[in-house]
């Protein structure tokens, strides 16, 4: 008999059937209590050492197991605030940034933060020479005034610079930890740094948590930073797990399995509603979905001329984008500015952004020698983002645009086929796209917008906008930067090359045992750290 | 008989040595850049960085070169550099074969285990439930796409039923166990660490069953069709 029900009981663990009555169910409920499981798709990491990754995803674990002099906090993406740096000024000479460091803070490995490991971190960054470094390029060199203070001497004394600094590309690092394991911060370190293959399994911050294994495209485990210097974190362990299919995060928040899901589509949001266990925290995101344009005639002598373009901004319905592909869940832009940061707000994209106008359109088209349209193609990748897939948002946009006798020819391709076709400038006719830049920065997008992404539409910017756009980032009073900013949009939406069909709001399935999850669209999505449970 | 066994192996290696030149022409026609869909925007849009990768990689050489400093690191071992992870190749199979390998196993026991007895059954029974039942799973085995049936049992038995543990290897929060294989189930036993087998075993029923009933099918009507016609066994 005793032999009977153990075999039934062992059938029963083997299905899985009854988790309950297994004998470790309480030790795995204390574990469940103390770890926080997060359900996200992280298959674009690659890597997790700062000063080499140039994804979507890592900067969620980045900021996470490291910290930066200063940051950003959820709703403020204009004002950096102190992190490890308490107070930061220009240098006497005024040719760079003066940062006092933090007094006390410590390392995961209980080391003491000081100036040698700020100089140590920026010097690896600089001389690896990979993707974070490019968007500092003005940042010549690091020189320590005292154990406590550093100054950033920059090559280019005005460029904007503070709001990058918040991304987790500059992280800093303790200088020992990165010695023992190959860390190179000379000038050799682009061929010489041996660092990143440690720091893909481990870490060496001051965050929260510290990384203590990354199994790629399955999970990253993340532990308690017992020297923390804002106290205790909550959990003894984070676990990011990797979830590619939405509907297994779907399933796994239902269930408890995970505690967040980050890549729901607007469906599945709305099948959360009757869940009481199951909230969705909405935050609007700064990433866009955009369509650039060329106007090389040799590839289309119809989107060659400006007005041809406009009537493609002033055919297209943004209000049904907004409404039914991405069911109320997004707003946006006039151009590359999203809302929400310095010089780009709703109202700003009311008055300087294209809206639908059908008669304006046709009148443009007559304009530009075309009254009866012309055809283009659009191209686009085989996948979605936030939810609504390009497949749609191109069906939609053709649908559009036919209103006014404009043909739009449907281009799906693979995402590499993309990029490609965009980066080398081979366009059609049209690209839909998405762009996430790495750091809060108006000057990163608006450079990108007149210099490489115009050579892609073939555009050449004239040089008074480049001086606008150096003018706006250059200006340290941010009311009187947001003129020149809403002049520049003006300008580019003017010249017709991009188009914004909208600015996602990110909508994350929470469950009710977290009671603090504050989300931010600085970068790095969640703030992981500050997680309270309810 | 050696002869022939030469004579088969020669022909394996030459069609070895066809598939990998068709799998690498390929991959060189397909209109990505493969340096482009890696680096960073800045970095894609800088000629002169991305020259420097490709001479990195080799993908500044003539396609036979490639094709030849492919085939001698193959002899050697060495798969190269995938640039999806940034790490050898090899290093990447040693991580998921486990995984596959334990997985692969348990479903073609499993597949065995079902399609043999039903197979062997079902004549027997002709045309009674057992039959019934053997033409029902081989029908749905060979003919419901494994992607689609995967989801299906996920959604019945892990999201309503809640009878099963969800997608991954193990739990979550459960740490995978020490070993030299990397198969979950074998390690653990060695180790004597029950918590993590039941766990690993419960991760491995869904999935098995959805790859086993691709095959249970075959299996039940090729054991089927092997034995002899019903008229030869006994009469009820």
């Amino acid at each position: 008999m005793t032999d009977l029900r153990l075999i039934r009981r062992d059938l029963a663990r083997l299905l899985g059937v009854s988790t309950a009555i297994i004998p470790f169910a309480s030790v795995q409920a204390q574990a469940r209590r103390d770890t926080l499981v997060i359900g996200i798709d992280i298959s674009d990491t690659i890597t997790l050492d700062p000063v080499r990754q140039a994804q979507y995803t890592p900067p969620l674990t980045l900021a996470t197991c490291y910290e930066t002099l200063v940051t950003l906090v959820p709703g403020d993406y204009i004002n950096p605030k102190p992190a490890l740096a308490t107070k930061w000024e220009r240098t006497p000479s005024g040719n760079g940034w003066r940062f006092t460091l933090r007094p006390g803070v410590k390392f995961a490995t209980g080391a003491v933060m000081t100036a040698e490991d700020v100089k140590f971190s920026f010097d690896r960054l600089i001389n690896v020479h990979d993707q974070p470094q490019q968007y500092i390029s003005s940042v010549d060199r690091v020189e320590i005034v005292d154990p406590h203070t550093i100054d950033l001497i920059m090559n280019e004394p005005k460029a904007p610079i503070l709001s990058i600094l918040c991304c987790p590309g500059y992280s800093i690092m303790e200088k020992v930890v990165l010695l023992q394991h190959g860390g190179v911060a000379g000038v050799e370190a682009k061929d010489t740094d041996k660092a990143t293959t440690w720091l893909n399994g481990n870490s060496a911050g001051t965050g929260p948590y510290h990384l203590a294994r990354w199994e790629q495209n399955s999970q990253i485990m993340q532990q308690r930073n017992q020297n923390y210097w804002r106290g205790q974190p909550v959990f003894e362990r984070v676990i990011i797990r990797h979830l590619s299919d939405s509907a297994a995060q779907f399933l796994a928040v239902r269930r408890g399995d995970v505690q967040a899901a980050f890549n729901l589509i607007p469906e599945q949001i709305v099948a959360l509603g009757g869940d009481a266990n199951v909230r969705v925290d909405k935050l609007p995101s700064l990433d866009f979905v955009y369509m650039a344009l060329t106007q090389n005639s040799a590839a289309n002598p119809g989107l060659a001329k400006k007005e041809a373009r406009q009537a493609i901004g002033y055919a297209i319905d943004y209000d049904g984008i907004l409404g039914s592909l991405c069911g109320g869940a997004a707003t946006r832009p006039a151009h590359f500015l999203p809302i929400g940061v310095n010089g780009s707000s709703e109202q700003v994209a009311k008055e300087v952004g294209f809206h639908q106008d059908l008669d304006k359109s046709r009148k443009l088209l007559q304009a530009a020698g075309v009254p009866d349209g012309f055809e283009f193609e659009i191209a686009y990748g085989n996948v979605a983002v936030a939810g609504v897939s390009y497949q749609v948002l191109a069906q939609k946009l053709q649908s559009d645009l036919g209103r006014v006798g404009i043909r739009a020819k449907l281009n799906p391709m693979d995402q590499v086929n993309l990029r490609t076709t965009y980066t080398q400038k081979k366009m059609a006719g049209g690209v839909l796209t998405f762009w996430n830049p790495p750091a809060v920065s108006n000057d990163l997008r608006a450079s990108a917008v007149v210099q490489r992404v115009a050579k892609r539409v073939g555009w050449t910017a004239p040089p008074e906008m480049t001086a606008l756009v150096r003018q706006a980032s250059e200006e340290e009073d941010l009311a009187v930067a947001a003129k020149p900013w809403i002049e520049w949009q003006r300008q580019v939406v003017d010249q017709a090359n991009h188009f914004m069909p909208f600015q996602p709001t990110y909508q994350i399935a929470v469950r009710n045992t977290l009671k603090n999850f504050p989300l931010t669209a600085a970068g790095w999505q969640l703030d992981i750290g500050e997680i309270t449970l309810a | 008989m050696s002869r022939y066994i030469l004579i088969r192996l020669l022909a394996a290696c030459a069609m070895a040595l066809l598939a990998s030149l068709v799998v690498f022409l390929i991959s060189n026609v397909v209109p990505g850049d493969p340096v482009l869909a890696q680096l960073g925007d800045i970095a894609a849009s800088d000629p002169a960085t991305v020259a420097m990768w490709r001479a990195k990689w080799g993908l500044d050489l003539p396609m036979w070169d490639r094709y030849g400093i492919f085939l001698v690191g193959l002899v050697h071992g060495d798969l190269g550099i995938s640039i999806a992870t940034r790490r050898p190749v090899l290093q990447d199979i040693v991580q998921y074969a486990p995984a596959t390998v334990e997985l692969a196993t348990v479903a073609f026991l499993l597949s065995i285990a079902i399609g043999i007895p039903l197979g062997i059954a079902a004549p027997v029974r002709r045309d009674g439930w057992i039959d019934s039942v053997a033409r029902a799973i081989s029908l749905l085995g060979v003919s419901a796409p494994t992607f689609w049936l995967a989801f299906i049992m996920l959604a019945i038995f892990y999201g309503g039923l809640e009878w099963a543990p969800g997608p991954g290897r193990m739990d979550p929060i459960a740490f995978p166990p020490d070993g030299l294989t990397g198969l979950f189930l074998v390690d653990s036993l060695w180790h004597g660490d029950w918590e993590s087998f039941w766990d690993s075993a419960a991760h491995l029923v869904l999935p098995s069953i959805v790859l086993a009933a691709a095959t249970v099918g075959l299996i039940t009507r090729t054991t089927r069709a092997a034995l002899p016609t019903p008229t030869c066994w006994p009469a009820r």
